[in-house]
């Protein structure tokens, strides 16, 4: 092993594992920040207007006497959404889990191109600091709401400051970040694989973080021109998407911004949540012991779902005034990804009939993934419909709803592939019973919160507005609010476990053996700690991702790099 | 062979196949951003929020400016091909020429810029306009980046080491693209305003 400087190993590393390392820790701070944020936004709806108590910090709004002002609850949901969505999933499920198994999967020693995958996490790094420091400028971060749609979020949209310019700025730097590391993936994929190790043979995480990358490769490049046209707005004072009384010239148009942000928005979508989809299609094999079921047919459905995301944009803007005729042929196009999507969710059942399950901790993540995109699925058609998404739109029933699909399906695709590669990561074994803890505490309390928050909306509650009691129609709701406030209360303290285990387990948890799971794929074949460079000799594979239970094999599981000699 | 006897450097060699893809997916994602300003200038043409005129005139010298590019993308590629043939010196001098075209066709768009300006056509309130000139600029930076590689490429022909085919091969194609790139957009531009 050659031997390398502090800073070159831990800090300014380009082996693909530091760097995934180095994702994790970032995106799990950014997902306690932001997840600090939805308690404090479920403390004003539950008691609008009453100051926030000590142990929430209560400190920190001093200056309003203990209370969220409006503008600070705009600047919550804005913040609280920004970075869970660019800063704490896409950082954990693409960035960490990215790195660590692509080239320890196919069978390669490191990325394609392992300088530029450096420079990609520190840009990654450098967006998060911008956004962070948004937090101290005199007037306050962004308050535009995540998807910052101008003439809000420009100057003439009455919100102070530069907070609007920083977080512009911030997520271009990420789409930087990003372009950079979807780059790296497709390469690494196409041109690194061990030898054997065809594309039908290739895990389906990988499978995910691939088609996620061409999606980022494509998508990313489209908000940053609308990111860029916005900035200038913002500073320059050019009017791209200013329009009426605004415009001091003849003005732009705002809605042109809904456009080029929901044409990479929706994709978008896809892009969080396929390398979820790949992870947990490979962890209920492992677990199942039974090979994937329609392996084939899920890449496949995965492959179509990537096409058919990056023509459904329409479907978030029916409100919009768009022409009927649009509205249906969104509609229509929306509805049809149901069908690739209800397919492989069906391969999942099909890979849990009649296996023998083990209920280990990722296992029982991975399970409660099939639920959450269950039930975030099936009410996405509600979304989808023009007739139920025009009462729907901008009520609590989309927060509900994409929580289910975004939030709750990629934290435990996240947890499931955490607890999985932990002893890869960290040559230890997560706390099972702690873990066993967290899992039930968040599944149960998850779906208080975001399933009756699917139920407010539904009776009409708005998202983001301030103070529900203002209304008398929303009135009778306030009980349910308190309580969906006190099911998240509690859900923020089983992470606070988690965040116990994951810290007691990296020092103190059992030493792990090389292949804990009995998985098959290629990061199990070697001793912890991998090292740079990963494989001695590149491995030659010789079958799938998923040989469990083959007659033909002594145990249960047969390594990628064991050749299966048929009886 | 075990890792133990291997140096970082022999680790990671990056081939040709897998430097000219990486390029080929960066020339995706730069061109995903054109589209969408492009997309963008033709849905605000379309829905006739402003108007542009821009005489024959001033449009002829936009033509005279890129086709200095387009000249400077074949002194290009004349460069590589000397190069190919071992003759360096001729080489090393296309390739000046080619970046000192670069640079001209840099300063013509400033040039130009200003002349619109003159003429009344502001950015700031006009969104056509502030279309095209956010398209020559994000053209330029990258045009900058381009200029920056051919330089480099410059300095390492002269040193006289060895210099591997691969990067010349790459750094004309992002220099050729680049021209391809604000042909079609000043085509498109002409054709439309």
């Amino acid at each position: 092993m050659h031997s390398e400087s502090f800073w070159r190993k831990d800090i300014f590393s380009t082996d693909h594992k530091t760097i995934g390392k180095q994702f994790l820790f970032f995106g799990i701070f950014f997902l306690l920040f932001g997840g600090f944020q939805a308690m404090l936004l479920r403390w004003q709806l539950a008691y609008p207007g009453q100051p926030v108590p000590w142990w929430l910090m209560g400190f920190l709004y001093e200056g309003t006497g203990g209370i969220i002002d409006p503008d600070g609850f705009n600047r919550l949901f804005t913040m609280h959404g920004t970075i869970m969505i660019f800063w704490a999933i896409t950082p954990i499920l693409i960035g960490a889990f990215g790195n660590f198994l692509i080239p320890l999967q196919i069978g390669a020693r490191d990325m394609a191109f392992p300088t530029l995958n450096m420079i990609s996490f520190w840009t990654f790094f450098l967006s998060g600091v911008v956004l962070l420091l948004s937090h101290f400028l005199p007037a306050g971060s962004a308050s535009g709401g995540w998807t910052s749609y101008p003439p809000l979020s420009l100057p003439g949209g009455g919100i102070p400051g530069l907070g609007q310019a920083f977080w512009t700025l911030s997520v271009t730097l990420m789409g930087a970040a990003t372009m950079m590391g979807a780059i790296n993936y497709i390469i690494t994929v196409i041109r690194l694989r061990a030898p054997g190790m065809t594309y039908w043979r290739m895990p389906l995480s990988v499978w995910g973080l691939w088609l996620t990358s061409i999606l980022n490769a494509i998508f990313v490049p489209v908000i940053a021109a609308g990111l860029i046209m916005l900035l200038l707005d913002q500073l320059l004072g050019t009017q791209f998407f200013v329009a009426g009384r605004l415009a001091a010239g003849g003005g732009g148009d705002p809605l042109l911004f809904q456009h080029v942000f929901w044409i990479f928005g929706h994709p978008e979508v896809y892009i969080l949540i396929l390398p979820v989809w790949g992870i947990v299609s490979d962890l209920l094999a492992i677990y199942s012991r039974k090979p994937a079921f329609g392996y084939k047919v899920t890449s496949i459905c995965m492959s179509t779902i990537v096409v058919l995301s990056s023509i459904v944009w329409g479907h978030h803007m029916y409100t919009t005034g768009m022409s009927p005729l649009l509205g249906k042929a969104f509609m229509f196009l929306t509805l049809l990804i149901s069908i690739p999507s209800s397919i492989f969710f069906f391969n999942w059942l099909g890979t849990l009939w009649r296996g023998s399950l083990h209920f280990d901790p990722p296992m029982l993540y991975t399970m409660s993934v099939i639920w959450v995109f269950g039930l975030g699925g099936l009410t996405g058609l509600y979304n989808a419909t023009v007739t139920s998404d025009i009462y729907l739109h901008d009520t609590m029933f989309v927060v509900g709803h994409f929580h289910y699909t975004l939030a709750a399906s990629v934290l435990f695709g996240g947890f499931a592939a955490i607890a999985h590669w932990f002893p890869r990561m960290f040559g230890r074994m997560l706390n099972p019973l702690m873990s066993k803890i967290h899992f039930w505490g968040t599944f149960i309390t998850l779906n208080l919160v975001f399933f009756n928050m699917m139920v407010v909306g539904y009776a009409g509650q708005h998202r983001r507005i301030y103070n529900p009691s203002e209304y008398e129609f929303l009135q009778p709701l306030a009980d349910m609010n308190v309580f969906i406030t006190y099911a998240a209360l509690v859900l923020g303290l089983f992470q606070i476990l988690y965040l116990f285990n994951f810290v007691w387990s990296l020092v103190k948890g059992k030493v792990a053996e090389t292949n804990p799971w009995r998985a098959t794929t290629l990061e199990w074949t070697m001793d912890y700690p991998i090292p740079h460079g990963n494989f001695g000799e590149i491995p030659q594979v010789y079958h799938g991702p998923h040989e469990y239970s083959n007659p033909n094999t002594d145990q249960d599981w047969a390594p990628q790099t064991v050749e299966i000699k048929s009886s | 062979m075990s890792v133990a006897t291997i140096t970082s450097k022999k680790l990671f060699i990056i081939d040709e196949k897998t430097s000219s893809l990486g390029l080929i997916v960066g020339f995706v994602a730069i061109t995903m951003l054109f589209i969408t300003f492009l997309a963008t200038f033709s849905s605000m043409m379309l829905k006739e929020l402003q108007y542009i005129h821009i005489d024959l005139m001033t449009k002829m010298i936009a033509v005279g400016i890129t086709s200095v590019l387009v000249i400077s993308s074949l002194l290009f590629a004349i460069s590589h091909r000397q190069w190919l043939s071992g003759k360096k010196k001729e080489s090393s001098f296309y390739l000046a020429s080619s970046m000192a075209l670069g640079i001209v066709f840099l300063f013509g768009q400033i040039s130009y810029w200003q002349l619109l300006v003159k003429q009344g056509l502001s950015g700031l309130n006009n969104v056509l306009v502030g279309m095209v000139y956010l398209m020559a600029g994000a053209h330029a930076i990258h045009l900058i980046a381009g200029l920056v590689f051919l330089a480099w490429l410059w300095l390492q022909l002269n040193k006289g080491g060895e210099l591997k085919e691969v990067r010349y091969r790459l750094i004309g194609w992002f220099w050729h693209y680049l021209s391809a790139l604000w042909t079609v957009i000043l085509l498109y531009l002409i054709i439309t305003v």
